[in-house]
């Protein structure tokens, strides 16, 4: 087991909020104007009704890992499709918040910064941070977090201050179809729930539970991330689409009576720790995706020849994954706008197919699944009637002993 | 057997030390032998306790020796020559009867130790002041005295092959995790080194992965504080010739916490943690990030302290980097002069250190007074937690450097990098930053914020004890203990209860 619950929870929260703050208003406020907000409101419900679905998954899966349930029920084949699509999604995710780092330093820290070399830099971060592997990146999760809410909260508090949030109103005038276009443009920003599929079967069964929290944190999230845009409109307005990021641009006007400086930097740079941290944890899930695809997924009982090799090429895959999106980073980002728009055109369908389909799929499933497993359990037990008659006669022979393992393995969902 | 070829034998072990002395007595027409150092003996006990009694004995054998005729408690008999070397080493005296096979070592400690006293690291204002000594008897009758019971387990080693240093384990059995006493057993026998002069020795050689920045093992000259962390579950580690007493597992808060945090109100104790981190953070990242405020972002100052710093650097020829970096190293060589310097010449040093070389600098533009005042601040930080100051003051100088060539970019990167290689770092099995990643709440009680005595019912869970009850609670109302708490102790007190009787 690699996550605690609390470790979890953590590690969508960053995710989620890592690049949604960043560019994503600026976008969209430039097709949407200052009904924008609709877009964050939308997408969240959608992302809390397929977290539902999502959460169903992870109870209907026990403690078998996502990998090995669809092998089990659908073949190998269908699990290295599921888990390709989940590569290319999760590769396309590091890329965002990556690039959101790139925005904040790039182009509104520094004057004047040699991107491509100092890009190097973050790209051997992200590795490293990726290379320490899913129980690591939880604990950074649990020291990061509440720097990163606080911090998200106070600059929106301070940007709240100024704002003028009546400029986003009348909302009778919408333009419903250009809404869902947008709602369908921008989907890849949103969905940060899928990282759970990656963790079903490797979270520890402490105390407390995981469906509950995970639900209120989206639906939370989604509601500050809406008053987030409203609060940004109604600082900028019409000029808002030139802004290049939400999180950088939101305080600025509520230190200059104060005569302060703009401390609210250093708001701004503590948020930066999601983005980096999010890119990584999306960077470690697309290597471990791609190893699937190509090896299978590491199990305690392989051998340690299979276990170093697996090893090796996940480190090959890292770094060739590191590789991709620095390139990717420094040529199609050249120029933020044209990149990311790029980004969303290439990807929107995608992201329609792994937020939006595959948690259907994936839970019929899991239903299936957990059908076959009952069904086996009581073929299991007719079998061995006697079984009971075993486990509570204090002789206990070779075979009660096996068979009770068997049982104990298939209840717990283990191969 | 001819005459004296016991004597002679027993002499050729020790190459003919000078310093090895051999007392010949004629018993029951039987030679006898006693093989001692003289510095290391108490002569008056030697001669009371055994050469008196040796001498009117009536009859002349080893076994009537250790039984009715020497006057000295702590005898062991010993079926080797190859063993009459460690014992005489050890400052015992080694008795050889002529046509016997067997030996009989009677220690005899008499050699002048110091005192015990209280250690300067680690003053309190309230509280014990004992502090551990250079001799190792003496220190586990320091955590003797202070832990009265059966199941405090000491395991005895020797290690180096030439100075065969007596290395004790205490721990309490039953509560600590097999495990680590296991590991450590292991790794301390496995050593093949010629000799461990100071506890340090182990600490480095007993982290068990190739990395050695950060120490893995904790530290104290306290008693109180090892039997408090015996307590806990955790393993010391006594070294002879070492007032610093070691610990495994050791996790990075255990610095943040002071002796003297037990000894106040847990309000004032918290809120001194607090400092204590704030003052960490500032002793690493404060020059680097004056360095990065000065040299990228200026943008982020207010504008009057910007206007005040530009006026105090205008004529200063080095870049921000160079600047804080020669303060930075002058600092060090006061420093390390000052910790060497004999006493007298201290308030020399100071004012040369202080007042000459820091304001004709000032005066010569070759620093400024801004640089003075934060490599000041982060100097002084930088003892808030001499267990940390090391690696602190190596950590300083890299965030400078990263803050001189690449601003906040570079020490935001640089601190992420850190974190995640903190949470990375196990020691004996407990994560080196727990309670906090991972959190474990019941831990937490003795984290930041400090939790009275009487609500810390548990060990840490970091450290893994068969035993994880601390307490019981006095009165339920009053602790106001959760409901799952509750289960949970009744439980483990159910559990340990269990594993006594099936003991």
């Amino acid at each position: 087991m690699l996550l605690t619950k609390r470790q979890t929870l953590f590690l969508v929260v960053i995710c989620l909020l890592a690049s949604k703050v960043q560019r994503l208003p600026s976008l969209i406020s430039t097709d949407l104007g200052r009904h924008g907000y609709f877009v964050f409101l939308i997408m969240g419900m959608i992302d809390f009704v397929m977290l539902l679905l999502c959460l169903g998954f992870n109870k209907l899966a026990g403690k078998t890992t996502t990998y090995e349930l669809t092998q089990k029920t659908g073949g190998a084949f269908y699990s290295k499709l599921i888990f390709l699509l989940f590569a290319i999604y999760f590769l396309f995710n590091s890329i965002l918040p990556y690039e959101a780092v790139h925005d904040l330093f790039g182009n509104i820290l520094f004057d004047h910064l040699s991107w491509p070399l100092y890009s190097v830099v973050l790209g051997l971060t992200i590795f490293f941070i990726a290379s320490k592997g899913l129980k690591n990146m939880g604990r950074l999760a649990e020291v990061f977090f509440y720097i990163i809410v606080l911090s998200f909260l106070m600059l929106l508090i301070l940007g709240a201050s100024t704002s003028n949030l009546r400029l986003t109103l009348p909302v009778c005038d919408i333009d419903g179809e250009l809404l869902v276009q947008i709602c369908f443009k921008y989907n890849i920003w949103f969905g940060d729930f899928i990282i759970i599929y990656m963790f079903v079967g490797k979270i520890k069964q402490d105390d407390g539970s995981l469906g509950w929290p995970v639900a209120v944190a989206i639906l939370v999230a989604t509601l500050v991330l809406t008053f987030a845009y409203m609060v940004f409109y109604g600082l900028y307005q019409e000029i808002s689409g030139e802004q290049n990021s939400l999180i950088s641009a939101i305080s600025q006007f509520a230190l200059l009576g104060l005569d302060i400086g703009r401390v609210d930097w250093f708001l701004v740079l503590f948020f930066q720790f999601a983005a980096v941290i999010s890119s990584s944890t999306y960077l470690l899930l697309a290597s471990k995706c791609f190893l699937a695809v190509f090896l299978g997924e590491e199990k305690a009982s392989d051998k340690a020849d299979i276990k170093r090799k697996k090893l090796v090429c996940f480190y090959v895959v890292l770094t060739l994954l590191t590789a991709l999106i620095y390139f990717l980073d420094i040529f199609i980002f050249k120029s933020n706008q044209e990149g990311v728009a790029l980004m969303a055109s290439f990807t929107k369908w995608l992201g329609v197919a792994v937020v939006f389909v595959l948690p259907v799929i994936l839970l019929i499933t899991a239903s299936v699944f957990a059908k076959k497993r009952k069904k086996q359990e009581k073929n299991l037990q007719n079998r061995f009637k006697n079984l009971s008659f075993l486990k509570n006669s204090k002789k206990t022979t070779k075979a009660s002993v096996l068979l009770e393992k068997k049982l104990r393995k298939l209840e717990g969902g283990e191969k | 057997m001819p005459k004296n070829s016991v004597k002679n034998e027993i002499l050729s072990l020790f190459n003919e030390n000078a310093d090895i002395t051999v007392r010949e007595l004629d018993i029951q027409k039987k030679k006898v032998f006693l093989f001692f150092i003289n510095c290391l003996i108490d002569s008056e006990l030697v001669s009371h306790g055994i050469v008196e009694p040796i001498k009117e004995a009536e009859n002349c054998s080893i076994d009537e020796f250790e039984k009715k005729i020497i006057n000295v408690g702590n005898t062991k008999k010993l079926a080797k020559q190859d063993e009459i070397v460690e014992e005489v080493f050890n400052a015992s005296v080694v008795i050889a009867v002529e046509g016997e096979e067997q030996y009989l070592a009677i220690n005899t400690a008499g050699f002048s130790t110091r005192s015990i006293s209280e250690p300067p690291t680690s003053s309190v204002v309230r509280g014990p002041r004992e502090g551990f000594i250079e001799d190792l008897e003496t220190n586990l009758s320091l955590l003797r005295r202070r832990l009265k019971t059966p199941s405090l387990s000491v395991k005895r080693l020797k290690v180096g092959k030439r100075t065969s240093t007596n290395v004790a384990l205490l721990y309490l059995n039953k509560v600590v995790s097999p495990k680590v006493v296991e590991k450590l057993e292991k790794n301390l026998s496995s050593l093949d080194i010629d000799g461990i002069i100071d506890s340090y020795y182990l600490e480095e050689l007993l982290e068990q992965s190739e990395e050695k920045f950060f120490k893995k093992l904790g530290n104290s000259e306290k008693p109180d504080v090892i039997a408090a962390r015996i307590l806990e579950g955790r393993v010391a580690i006594v070294v002879d010739g070492s007032p610093i007493v070691l610990t495994a597992p050791f996790v990075l808060f255990e610095d943040m916490q002071s002796p003297s945090d037990y000894y106040d109100i847990p309000q004032r104790s918290s809120f001194v943690r607090v400092v204590r981190l704030v003052g960490l953070l500032l002793a690493i990242l404060l020059p680097g990030f004056y360095v990065a405020l000065q040299s990228f972002h200026y943008r982020v100052l207010p504008i009057n302290f910007l206007i005040s710093i530009l006026s105090s650097i205008e004529g200063i020829s080095f870049p921000p980097i160079l600047e804080i970096l020669f303060v930075l190293f002058l600092f060090e060589i006061l420093n390390e002069a000052s910790v060497r310097m004999p006493k007298q010449l201290g308030m020399a040093l100071s004012i040369i250190g202080a007042l000459v070389l820091g304001d004709t600098a000032v005066q010569a533009g070759i620093i400024t007074p801004p640089s003075i005042v934060v490599v000041a601040i982060s100097g002084i930080t930088l003892y808030i937690i001499p267990n940390q100051a090391s690696e602190a003051s190596l950590l300083r100088t890299l965030f400078t450097i990263v803050g001189g060539f690449a601003g906040f970019y570079g020490m935001f990167l640089g601190f992420l990098i850190l974190a995640t290689y903190l949470v990375s770092v196990e020691s004996y099995g407990a994560p080196y930053l727990a309670p906090y990643a991972p959190s474990v709440a019941t831990d937490k009680k003795d984290g930041f914020i400090k939790a009275p005595v009487g609500k810390m019912l548990y060990r840490p869970k970091s450290f893994h004890t068969l035993n994880s009850v601390r307490q019981q609670p006095t009165n339920d109302k009053h602790l106001s203990v959760k409901k799952s708490n509750k289960e949970a102790l009744l439980e483990s007190t159910e559990k340990t209860q269990n594993d006594q009787k099936e003991e």
